[in-house]
C-alpha cells in the first residue's frame, strides 16, 4: 500500500457516540479526499481493531490500558511521533486536534508536511474542571504546549468565534485562524422510525456528560415538572463510568428517576431515532470558563436544528452564534433550573410555536451549518497549504 | 502497518510500539528503523536481535583479546546491537528470565511525577465510587 | 605503526573529551544516548592507544635484542664490514623515540574500565530507562594509587641495615556511582569502590643482595541497589528472600522496597577492569526474586 499523503491525529476514541467523533469523521474525510489518501491516528479499545483500512483511509488506534490521563496522552504522543517520523517525507498535511498529538507532529525534524491545528477545546482550561488537584504549574506546562501548537501550526481552525477570540487574546495570530462551525446532515424526522418504546412526550438531552454541559441544572428543572408525570427526559449520554454513576445517584436523590430514560453510550443512529421523536432538545450549558472564555460549538444544538427540533439552550455567546431567541431556538439564563422548567412548560404548551422554531432552525442549519459547508471551507485551507 | 516486533529492555521486556518499517533479512519479522541495522556489505537490514546474536557468536569464536577486534566490531560493541546480543546470551546461558510488561509508559516529557499524579482516575472530580478506567471518557467534546 | 592511528583518533576527540582523559574525574547527568555519544570516541581511542603502546613495547624489545646481537656482530665483523656499526647504532637509537612515544601515549591513556565496564553498563542500563531519562554518573578513572586516595600507610622497619623492611599502603578508590530511574519506576543505584593494598618489601637474598618486591591486591566492592515500587512489584518478605542469605539488605519504605546486594571480587592486577557481568548478575538476582504486583502467589 502506498504511503498516506495526510495524517489526522486526535487523542480521542473513534468511533464513539458523541459529537467529537462525528467531527473527527467529517474533517478527516475532507482531508483525505483532498490529498488522495490518509492515516487517522486515534485512541481505541479492545473492541476496536488496531489497524483498519477503509478505501484510501487507514485508521490506526492506540489501545492503551493506562489509567492515568496524562500518561495516556504521552503514550499517544509517542504513537503519533513514530508514525509522523516514518512518513515525514510522504505527508503533505498533518491535522491535529489537541496538543498531545500536535507537539509530536511539530517535533519531527526535517518534516515536509504543513500542519493544521483544530482547536475545539484547550486542555489547560478543560482539565482543571475534571481534575481538581491540578496545580497552576501543571496548567502552565500544558498551556506552553498549546502555545507552541498555535504558534508553530501553519493554520488554525476552530468551530466558534468565542474560541477564536480566546486564542487571539492568548496571543495567537488572528490571520491564521479560520472559524468553521460544526455541521450536521439535514434530516426529515418524518423519515425516521421513532423507537417503539418511546414515551408519548419527551425531552431529550444527548451528548457527553461533563460537568459543564449542565445536566445537573436540567435534573433540578425536572423537579419543577413533577406535576407532569407523563413527561419524560431521555438521556443519550456518554461519559466516564464514575460520572454517569454520579448522575444516576443524583437523579435518585432528587426523586426524578421515574422521569428519566437512560441510554448510555448508544450509537449515533439510535440517538437520531430518539431525537426524531422528541418534543424539545435541551442544551443547558453552564456559565463557566470552559463555555465562556474558551468557547465551544455544541454539535447537539446543530444536530437538533438540522432535524427541525426546537432547542432550549443557555444564553451564552457560544450559543448565540447558533441560535436566536424565539426564532431559531429558545434561550434561557444559564444555571437557572426554574427558568429552564418554565421554558419547557411554555414550549410544550405551544406546539405550533415549537414547530415554527424547529422549521426556522432547520432553515438556518441548511444555510449555515452543514458538513458540506464546513468541508468546503476546510478544503480551501488544505488547497492553500498544498499549493 | 504492523507494529515493530522487537521487545525493548534488558531486565524486563516491553513492546516497541513504533510502526514496523522493514523486515529482517534473517528472521523475516517486521521492525521499526530503530531496531534494524545494515551490516557492511549487506543490502538488506538485520534486526538487532539477529545481528546481536551473530556478533556474539563471532566474538566467542575469536580470541577475546582486545587486539582481535576490528573497526566494525568496535561500532557494534558500543552500539545497542551489542546489548541485544548480550541479553540473548545472558538469557540462554544463565537462569535469568526477564519480566514482560507489555506496553510500559514511557515518560519522556517535561511533566514530572507531581504533574502526573493529579491525573489518576481516583483524582477525578465527583468520583466517589470510581471503579475502573474508562477509555471512552474524553473531555474534548465540542 | 598503530601509534599513528591512536594519535589521529586522539586528535579527533573534542576538547571536552581530551579534558576528561586528562583528569579522568567527572559527574554526568545525561541520557544514555548522550553518555554513549561522549564515551564512544574515547573508548575507541583507548583501545587504539593500548594497541599502539603494546606494539611500541614489542618494538623496543626487538630493537634491544637486535642491538645486543649487533654488538656481538661488531666484535666479529667490524673489520670486514664497517657498515655494521652505524646500522647497530641506528637500531639502538630507535629505542629512545619509541620509549618516549610510548610514555607520551601512556600520559593520555585512560583506565580500561571506561571501555570495558562503563560503556557496556550505560548501554545495558539504558535499555531499561525511558529515552529521555537522565543517568547520574560519577566517574573517577584517575590513578588508583594517587596520594589523595591513600587511607593508611604502615612501615615495618626493623632498623638501619636490618631486613626485611615492609611498607603497606591502603588506598580507597570509589570510582563508579550510577543512579537512575528505570522505566518500570524502580530506582537503581550501582556503586563500585576499589580498595588497593600495596606491599613493598625490601629484603636480603640468600646470596646477600638487597632486593625489592612490590605486590598489589585489589578488592572491587560492588554494590547494587534497587528501590522497587510497591505499585509495580509485590512486597517481598524475608521468607521469600531466604536464598540471598546475609548478603541482602532489605529496607521497606512507604512507596518502595529497597534491595541492596553486595559482592567483593579480589584480583592482583591493579589495571584489571571490572566485568559488567558482575553487576548484571547482582541486579538480575534481585529481579529474579521479586514478582510484579498482582502475580504473587499465582
Amino acid at each position: 500500500m502506498l504511503a498516506p499523503k495526510s495524517l489526522y491525529a486526535a487523542f480521542d476514541t473513534y468511533p464513539a457516540p458523541k459529537g467529537a467523533a462525528v467531527h473527527i469523521r467529517e474533517f478527516a474525510q475532507t482531508l483525505f479526499v483532498q490529498t488522495g489518501s490518509g492515516l487517522l491516528l486515534v485512541l481505541g479499545d479492545e473492541a476496536l481493531p488496531s489497524w483498519q483500512i477503509e478505501g484510501s483511509m487507514q485508521i490506526r488506534r492506540l489501545a492503551s490500558n493506562e489509567p492515568n490521563y496524562l500518561k495516556r496522552a504521552m503514550q499517544f504522543g509517542e504513537f503519533v511521533y513514530a508514525h509522523a517520523e516514518m512518513l515525514r517525507n510522504d505527508l503533505q498535511i498533518a491535522h491535529f486536534r489537541d496538543p498531545w498529538s500536535g507537539i509530536p507532529l511539530l517535533d519531527v525534524k526535517e518534516r515536509q508536511y504543513k500542519t493544521v491545528y483544530e482547536v475545539n477545546a484547550l486542555p489547560s482550561i478543560e482539565l482543571p474542571t475534571r481534575y481538581a488537584s491540578i496545580s497552576g504549574r501543571t496548567c502552565d506546562k500544558i498551556r506552553t504546549l498549546e502555545q507552541r501548537c498555535w504558534q508553530e501550526a501553519d493554520r488554525i481552525v476552530c468551530p466558534s468565534q468565542v474560541i477564536k477570540n480566546c486564542l487571539v487574546e492568548l496571543g495567537a495570530n488572528a490571520d491564521k485562524i479560520t472559524v468553521i462551525p460544526n455541521g450536521a446532515r439535514l434530516v426529515d424526522p418524518a423519515q425516521i422510525n421513532i423507537p417503539a418504546d418511546a414515551p408519548g412526550e419527551y425531552l431529550i438531552y444527548f451528548g457527553a456528560a461533563q460537568n459543564w454541559q449542565g445536566i445537573e441544572v436540567l435534573f433540578k428543572a425536572m423537579t419543577f415538572l413533577r406535576d407532569m408525570p407523563e413527561l419524560k427526559l431521555v438521556l443519550c449520554v456518554s461519559g466516564s463510568k464514575p460520572r454517569l454513576k454520579y448522575l444516576q445517584k443524583l437523579a435518585w436523590r432528587l426523586g426524578i428517576e421515574q422521569q428519566l430514560i437512560w441510554h448510555l453510550k448508544v450509537s449515533q443512529a439510535i440517538v437520531s431515532d430518539w431525537l426524531a421523536g422528541a418534543a424539545i432538545s435541551v442544551a443547558p450549558l453552564i456559565e463557566c470558563s470552559r463555555n465562556l472564555t474558551q468557547g465551544c460549538c455544541p454539535i447537539k444544538i446543530v444536530e437538533s436544528m438540522a432535524m427541525a427540533k426546537p432547542v432550549i439552550a443557555s444564553d451564552l455567546p457560544v450559543v448565540r452564534e447558533l441560535l436566536e431567541h424565539n426564532h431559531t431556538g429558545w434561550l434561557i439564563r444559564p444555571d437557572r433550573p426554574s427558568e429552564l422548567a418554565r421554558a419547557i412548560r411554555i414550549l410544550l404548551a405551544h406546539p405550533e410555536e415549537r414547530r415554527k422554531i424547529g422549521e426556522n432552525a432547520q432553515k438556518k442549519a441548511a444555510k449555515s451549518f452543514t458538513w458540506e459547508a464546513s468541508a468546503a471551507a476546510l478544503a480551501t485551507i488544505y488547497q492553500q497549504l498544498i499549493t | 502497518m504492523e507494529n515493530c516486533n522487537m521487545k525493548r529492555g534488558f531486565f524486563f521486556l516491553r513492546d516497541c510500539d513504533h510502526p514496523a518499517h522493514q523486515s529482517c533479512a534473517s528472521c523475516g519479522k517486521a521492525f521499526c528503523n530503530e531496531h534494524l541495522r545494515i551490516k557492511p556489505g549487506a543490502s538488506a537490514p538485520f534486526c538487532l536481535d539477529c545481528l546481536g546474536k551473530t556478533m556474539q557468536q563471532t566474538n566467542q569464536n575469536k580470541d577475546k583479546k582486545v587486539s582481535t577486534r576490528d573497526d566494525y566490531y568496535d561500532d557494534y560493541y558500543y552500539d545497542t546491537a551489542w546489548c541485544y546480543g548480550y541479553r540473548s546470551n545472558y538469557y540462554t546461558s544463565g537462569s535469568y528470565k526477564p519480566w514482560y510488561f507489555g506496553t510500559v509508559d514511557a515518560d519522556g516529557s517535561e511533566f514530572n511525577d507531581q504533574d502526573i499524579r493529579v491525573f489518576e482516575p481516583s483524582a477525578e472530580i465527583e468520583d466517589p465510587d470510581a471503579e475502573a478506567f474508562d477509555p471512552d471518557a474524553n473531555v474534548f467534546d465540542s | 605503526m598503530k601509534f599513528l592511528g591512536a594519535i589521529s583518533k586522539y586528535q579527533k576527540l573534542s576538547p571536552e573529551q581530551r579534558s576528561f582523559i586528562g583528569n579522568a574525574q567527572r559527574k554526568f547527568c545525561s541520557t544514555p544516548a548522550e553518555l554513549l555519544e561522549f564515551f564512544k570516541p574515547m573508548a575507541v581511542y583507548d583501545k587504539s592507544c593500548d594497541e599502539a603502546r603494546a606494539q611500541l613495547l614489542n618494538f623496543v624489545i626487538l630493537c634491544g635484542v637486535l642491538s645486543f646481537l649487533g654488538l656481538i656482530a661488531i666484535g666479529v665483523l667490524s673489520e670486514d664490514m664497517p657498515m655494521v656499526i652505524p646500522i647497530v647504532g641506528i637500531i639502538f637509537l630507535m629505542i629512545f623515540p619509541a620509549l618516549i612515544l610510548r610514555w607520551r601515549l601512556g600520559r593520555v591513556d585512560i583506565h580500561n574500565n571506561l571501555r570495558e565496564f562503563v560503556v557496556p553498563m550505560v548501554n545495558l542500563i539504558g535499555q531499561d530507562t525511558a529515552a529521555e531519562q537522565k543517568i547520574n554518573l560519577e566517574l573517577d578513572l584517575s590513578g588508583k594509587k594517587l596520594e589523595g586516595k591513600l587511607r593508611t600507610r604502615t612501615k615495618d622497619d626493623p632498623g638501619w641495615l636490618a631486613y626485611p623492611k615492609t611498607t603497606t599502603s591502603i588506598y580507597d578508590d570509589p570510582w563508579f556511582r550510577m543512579t537512575t530511574d528505570l522505566v518500570d519506576g524502580s530506582k537503581l543505584m550501582l556503586t563500585i569502590d576499589d580498595q588497593i593494598t600495596t606491599i613493598d618489601r625490601t629484603y636480603k637474598s640468600i646470596s646477600g643482595k638487597i632486593k625489592s618486591k612490590s605486590k598489589a591486591k585489589v578488592k572491587h566492592m560492588i554494590r547494587a541497589s534497587l528501590a522497587l515500587k510497591h505499585k509495580k512489584y509485590a512486597i517481598a518478605s524475608q521468607n521469600d528472600l531466604q536464598s540471598f542469605g546475609h548478603e541482602l539488605k532489605l529496607k521497606d519504605g512507604a512507596n518502595r522496597q529497597v534491595f541492596c546486594l553486595k559482592q567483593t571480587v579480589k584480583t592482583d592486577d591493579i589495571d584489571a577492569f571490572v566485568d559488567p557481568q558482575l553487576c548484571v548478575a547482582l541486579l538480575g538476582r534481585i529481579f529474579m526474586n521479586v514478582q510484579p504486583a498482582g502475580q504473587k502467589g499465582s
